[in-house]
């Protein structure tokens, strides 16, 4: 097992490790490679791509769908509420005039009753 | 009277002419620029995403930008300094795109059917480093590259590129104090996850 004090050499000889680095050199012909690239012209598509691969883009989308579906929703829900309103208020009158009439004929119904009743009991 | 041969010559010519001339469309210029620098671009995006191929690329990525926005540069700080900082944001983005990528193999391995616990072994030496050390600096690249992103940066331009904390202070757009701090913090780090690695090793 390795000892703490082992432990910190190994750290400080690793630290130590990076002193007099030398810097690295490009590759050979990399002007000529260089030159190649600035030559290669990007495509439409490519140009797409990258555009839609960048996160922002991505988000921005997703909000933007989003907010859309959030709008279309709501817009609906407003829509359908007088509609629902309507029939209930006309569900409402129907219901009242068929209750009224109901009366109405009802009451008609038993004066006759009685008026018949009142005829027999005078004979 | 001294005739200039048309073939531009970076000892001759000096900085300040060469972006002139590169601004006026001069491809001599461009090539003279890109020989001067290239190993000090290369070297920092290799520094920083620790593989040759991602370097090269890079390095030709922070070309062009030069190539097509050098009419941006005022000279306010030196072209250097300029360079650095393109340098520095495509390889941060390149690290970015990578360590997306990475992260997204570990949630589809959640998902998927291993359940192996990924271990990061030391794989990348870099080719400045004399051969005694190669072992312990490949230790050392892999804590550098678990730093946070402004610690590793800080780091990577002062011991890999020999920057002094005023260079990397301009680079970095930000005070000596704070590169300052941002030095310490990434040597603490380094020591934990150095320790880390080795108890973990025994």
């Amino acid at each position: 097992m390795m000892s703490q004090e082992n432990i910190q050499k190994k750290v400080d000889d690793a630290l130590n490790s990076i002193e007099g680095i030398q810097r690295a050199a490009a590759t050979p012909f990399f002007f000529t490679r260089l030159q190649a690239r600035l030559q290669e012209k990007e495509t439409i598509w490519e140009k797409i791509s990258l555009l839609i691969n960048r996160p922002a883009v991505a988000f921005a989308t997703i909000a933007f769908v989003l907010v859309l579906n959030a709008f279309a929703f709501l817009k609906q829900q407003s829509q359908a509420d007088p509609v629902q309103s309507i029939s209930n208020a006309e569900l409402n009158e129907q219901d009242i005039n068929s209750a009224y009439d109901f009366a109405s004929k009802t009451n008609y119904t038993l004066s006759k009753i009685w008026n018949q009743d009142e005829q027999q009991v005078k004979k | 009277m001294r005739n200039i041969a048309p073939e531009l010559n970076s000892s001759v010519l000096d900085e300040r002419i060469l972006i002139d001339k590169l601004k006026q469309g001069d491809e001599t210029a461009f090539k003279s620029i890109v020989e001067k620098w290239q190993d000090m671009v290369y070297n920092t995006a290799l520094g920083i995403v620790q593989n040759a191929e991602d370097a090269e690329d890079i390095a030709q990525e922070a070309f062009v930008q030069v190539y097509q926005s050098i009419e941006t540069f005022k000279g306010e700080s030196k072209f250097s300094t300029w360079l650095y900082r393109i340098t520095v944001t495509k390889a941060l983005d390149h690290d970015r795109r990578k360590k997306r990528k990475k992260r997204f193999a570990i949630v589809k391995k959640i998902f998927g059917d291993s359940g192996e616990e990924e271990v990061q072994v030391p794989d990348f030496h870099h080719p400045g480093i004399i051969l005694d050390e190669k072992e312990n600096a490949s230790v050392l690249f892999m804590a550098i590259n678990q730093l946070p992103e402004n610690q590793k940066i800080a780091f990577t331009l002062h011991k890999v590129e020999g920057l002094s904390y005023q260079e990397i202070s301009d680079v970095m757009n930000s005070s000596v104090s704070s590169v300052e701090s941002l030095m310490h913090r990434a040597k603490t780090n380094l020591k934990k996850s150095l320790e880390s690695y080795y108890k973990k090793r025994e």
